[in-house]
């Protein structure tokens, strides 16, 4: 079997420095996560009982239920016994594969900040012994891999995220339909994109799957380009996802029109988010990715908190 | 209309903005672009907006060029020829008329230049307009006054036919003539006149009424060269001289430039013909003569013509003198039989006149001709009927004269004869003072005879810095009949000189010799000494003859009217034969007009009062039964006007300062100005408001693009 070249190395999507930042994440990851998908998790599963998955120490809040007396005993320590089903969380990544991702301005295009984000939260995810799944979206041309557990399955997250570049036509309302007709188990949608395209199939399909019980968070990607449209001259605009398409105009007076419509459309997310209880985060591809989720995250936790 | 068109060819860069337009639409930069559905929204939004736009940026760009082409090219609004004036100001065009106008290259002189940019400016005013024309020459002439304009062709016609004159132009007495007719008015004055220190002075001089504050123009052509020379004066030894006999034509120039004139050309042209050439050199402001000798082989009126190579003033440049050639002179002498011890000394003259017929064939040369002088004696009481047959009496010393005689010699002389008076030792000197005194033929009284012993050392000569007419100027050189070789061992001395009397020729010590004085047609030559060969060698010396056939010349040109006039003097003519059956006088440049003669005495002449105003060649056209011919008068006017010496600049500039001139050099430069100072028409300003408000729009308009 011929081996494909790969479009970007492993490590540039997740790379030593990117883990390295990760690991004060995975604490907070970890517990925060662990404590609010647990608390999420044990007031829909109240009185099931599942599978003995491990042990972890006690910690202030722990239910007493689930002490391991006995090897809290030996250990002289408090442990808790942890469940498969209270702890695992089926997290599936769904990246925008269309080829308006590759646009980029003096750095990392969309899509390979996308990818990046994809391995982080993978990495975390599995880190976590959660089920993390990878959608790459794109028109006739999703991939679908499905949720594990396993550590090694962060590779192939890698693998594949690494094989292809963005370059289809948008496909991510027909793959969320999928999603949800799939009948998949509940868990995490997370979808990376950058919303360039009418947001309301998007936005029915994001809100099925809310109402099925998934909790969705849509993590967008701007590009400083695309969003100032520093342009004071004629410009023939070609479309990236559709080459026949252009469009030449003065953009002086298009200047004001657009950044309008720009902020309207992120402002239309952030709307329909706050409507849906959805989760909506939104960074620049400049920015550092780590920094981007770590805020996330904190905030993700003040708030199970609050 | 504009007053810069000129710009107006920078037109072509209001497509400026349009070329710039589509040279960035098609050159556009190519630009992969991810957020193509924002694109789209926002173009959708502003699509039909987004055309307009455009259209309407691009029309305030181009407009904002085009404007500030029309800004530097200054439209004006002017008010049609047809439409009622209503500025109440009152146009006043001063002309000079003076023939220094004239300068300049044909066709393009500064007179034709002015009256061409007069006839425009007359051409702008409009209907009810009020305005005057005054020509200036000798005295303003107000030609047109306080008119009122109908069309611009009336107005024209009153002053198509103006010509300059023959004066010179006093600015100052014009701007006078103008604050008095016009000093409570509000007036514009257009001076068309030439840049003469002549001209202008005494102009800033007087000053005009305070209260009177006209806008003046002066339109100036520019002169590039203002070297002239010209023909003062042209004049024959003689008006009346013998046929093949020389006649010496003296010529005067002028040279009224600032810079020496070398070797100038005088060409001289007999009755048409070119017949000779000498040339003059002047240094600046020098007048100098040169003298040709003409032969006239045909009898009958001539005129001659004296004429310079063109330079800048061709109106100075010739001037003609006419000439009356006869083939025959008679001269009478007086003798009366009875008398003979006493008319001794004409007889004397007679035998040397007749000794020198029979020596005519033995010399060369015309001077010694005796065949066309007649001399024919005239014996016992005179009669119109004896002294009608000659042109010239000469009275010796020794002639006895009656009251009766004298009366006969004024009445001769009255109607053109010429009087030779020729008082020798012998004469009656309280005689000849009664007789002729009385009748007012003495140049001169006589006081006394002198007599020296002949052939001693007192006597007197003739100086020969005395000539002071044309006449005798000939004998200046030594040629035949230098009378200065003459030696007078006895004279006359005479009282001082009668009113209107001439010494022509003086002795060395200053006392006359010989006298002219005109009297009515004829004229009186009072000698100091006799033509007896007793007391000088006059008619002794065959080297003198050509003294004394001058002075019978000279004494006979009293018979005809003056062939050399000045302006405005009457032109004569005496008609010996029969009258001719129609009679006109020509005047250079006019129609000839018929003249009807008049009796004069026994005779008929025909007189023209008026005379010519102007300079050149007048003529009477005598038709006769047997065929025609013209009797010519050479009109010699003074050259007043010649110099074309520019005003100082300093003057100038004083001059414009105080009467606030502004001084242009071309109708289109006077007609900008015009333009520019007559408020209310000019859309300057609108224009630039429109500019401005263009590059408002089209900036606010990309304000807010942004």
């Amino acid at each position: 079997m011929a081996k494909t070249q790969n479009i970007y190395e492993l490590d540039e999507v997740l790379s030593p420095e990117a883990k390295d930042s990760l690991k004060h994440l995975e604490l907070y990851a970890r517990r925060k996560v662990d404590g609010i998908l647990h608390g999420i998790h044990a007031s829909r599963r109240i009185g099931v009982s599942t599978d003995f998955d491990h042990h972890k120490e006690y910690q202030a809040g722990d239910p007493l239920k689930h002490m391991d007396w006995k090897v809290s005993a030996r250990q002289e320590r408090y442990y808790v016994k942890r469940f498969i089903e209270d702890s695992s969380l089926t997290v599936r990544l769904v990246v925008d594969r269309s080829a308006s991702m590759l646009q980029s301005t003096d750095g990392p295009s969309k899509y390979l900040q996308a990818c990046r984000m994809a391995a982080c939260l993978g990495y975390l995810i599995l880190k976590e012994k959660d089920s993390a799944g990878l959608v790459l979206a794109a028109e006739d041309e999703t991939l679908w891999l499905p949720a594990k557990s396993s550590s090694t399955h962060l590779v192939t997250i890698l693998q594949n995220l690494v094989a292809k570049d963005a370059a289809a036509p948008d496909g991510l309302q027909p793959c969320l339909k999928a999603i949800l007709d799939r009948a998949e188990r509940k868990g995490l949608i997370v979808v990376i994109s950058d919303l360039m395209f009418d947001p309301d199939p998007v936005q029915r399909e994001l809100a099925r799957l809310q109402a099925y019980g998934h909790e969705v968070l849509i993590l967008q990607l701007r590009d400083e380009t695309e969003e100032e449209f520093p342009f004071n001259r004629w410009i023939e605009f070609g479309d990236l996802e559709n080459a026949a398409t252009r469009h030449r105009l003065d953009a002086i007076p298009l200047k004001k029109i657009y950044r309008e419509e720009y902020q309207a459309l992120i402002g239309d997310w952030k709307t329909w988010s706050k409507k849906y209880n959805a989760h909506f985060v939104s960074a620049l591809t400049s920015e550092h990715i780590e920094t981007a989720l770590s805020e996330y995250l904190v905030w993700r936790h003040r708030g199970h908190q609050e | 209309m504009f007053i810069n068109p000129i710009y107006l060819y920078a037109l072509p860069l209001g497509l400026i903005p349009i070329i710039i337009y589509y040279l960035m639409r098609y050159r556009s930069l190519k630009v992969v672009w991810g957020a193509n559905y924002v694109l789209e929204r926002a173009l959708e939004r502003l699509k039909k907006q987004l055309y307009l736009d455009q259209i309407i940026l691009l029309a305030l760009r181009t407009l904002v060029c085009l404007g500030l082409v029309l800004l530097f090219a200054r439209p004006v609004a002017r008010q049609h020829e047809s439409v009622v004036s209503s500025t109440g100001i009152h146009r006043v065009i001063i002309l000079d008329g003076s023939y220094s106008m004239r300068a300049g290259e044909t066709g393009n002189t500064r007179w034709d230049r002015s009256t061409e940019a007069m006839h425009e400016v007359v051409k702008t005013w409009g209907r009810g307009e009020k305005w005057s024309f005054l020509l200036i020459g000798k005295e303003p002439e107000w030609i047109v006054d306080s008119a009122i304009v109908e069309t611009p062709e009336t107005s024209l016609e009153l002053i198509r036919s103006i010509e300059t004159s023959e004066s010179r132009a006093s600015l100052a007495k014009s701007l006078e003539a103008a604050a008095a007719k016009f000093a409570n008015e509000s007036v514009e004055l257009y001076l068309f006149v030439d840049d003469q220190a002549s001209t202008w002075d005494g102009a800033g001089e007087n000053a005009l009424p305070s209260a009177w504050n006209p806008s003046i123009y002066w339109m100036l052509p520019p002169l590039g060269n203002r070297d002239n020379i010209a023909i003062t004066s042209v004049r024959f030894a003689s008006e009346r001289v013998l046929m093949d006999h020389p006649c010496r034509l003296f010529v005067s120039a002028r040279n009224f430039g600032p810079k020496p004139v070398k070797d100038a050309e005088i060409q001289i042209h007999m009755d048409g013909a070119f017949s000779g050439r000498e040339t003059i050199s002047l240094l600046p402001g020098q007048e100098g003569a040169i003298h040709i000798d003409l032969n006239f082989d045909e009898p009958g009126p001539h005129h001659v013509t004296a004429r310079l190579k063109t330079d800048v003033l061709i109106f100075d440049n010739a001037l003609s003198a006419g000439i009356q050639v006869d083939n025959v002179m008679r001269v009478g002498v007086l003798r009366s039989a009875q008398k003979q011890n006493k008319f001794d000394s004409s007889w004397d003259f007679l035998q040397i006149a007749g000794r020198i017929e029979k020596m005519e064939d033995e010399y060369d040369g015309p001077l010694f001709s005796m065949g066309q002088i007649q001399f024919i004696l005239i014996e016992g009481m005179l009669t119109p009927e004896n002294l009608g047959q000659v042109d010239t009496v000469v009275v010796d010393g020794g002639s006895s004269l009656t009251p009766a005689d004298a009366i006969q010699l004024r009445d001769f002389v009255r109607q053109g004869g010429g009087l030779v008076l020729a008082p020798d030792e012998t004469v009656n000197i309280s005689e000849w003072n009664e007789l002729l005194g009385k009748v007012k033929l003495l140049p001169a009284r006589l006081r006394k005879p002198v007599v020296e012993k002949l052939g001693g050392t007192r006597f007197k000569t003739v100086s020969r810095s005395s000539f002071s007419e044309p006449s005798f100027r000939s004998f200046e050189t030594e040629e035949d009949g230098d009378v200065s070789q003459a030696k007078f061992y006895s004279w006359i001395e005479f009282d001082e000189p009668e009113g209107g009397a001439t010494v022509l020729m003086e002795f060395a010590d200053l006392q006359p010799f010989l006298l002219r004085q005109s009297q009515n047609l004829g004229r009186v030559l009072l000698l100091a000494a006799g033509l007896n060969g007793r007391g000088n060698s006059l008619i002794v010396r065959e080297f003198f003859f050509p003294f004394l056939f001058r002075l019978f010349a000279e004494a006979a040109s009293g018979g005809i009217y003056p062939r050399t006039l000045k302006p405005n003097e009457a032109i004569g003519l005496r008609l010996k034969d029969k009258t001719p059956r129609g009679i006109s006088l020509t005047i250079e440049g006019r129609d000839p007009k018929p003249v009807t003669p008049q009796k004069v005495g026994s005779e008929m002449h025909v007189i023209s009062a008026q005379g010519s105003p102007a300079t050149g060649l007048a003529s009477f056209l005598l038709l006769n039964p047997d065929g025609s011919n013209r009797v010519y008068y050479g009109i010699q006017g003074p050259r007043v006007d010649s110099d074309l010496a520019p005003l100082p600049a300093d003057e100038e500039q004083t001059l414009t300062e105080k009467l606030k001139l502004a001084k242009v050099a071309t109708w289109q430069e006077l007609d900008n100005l015009l333009k520019a100072q007559r408020s209310g028409h000019e859309w300057h300003h609108w224009m630039a408001i429109a500019v401005l408000a263009c590059l408002v729009g089209a900036g606010l308009m990309e304000w807010r693009f942004v």
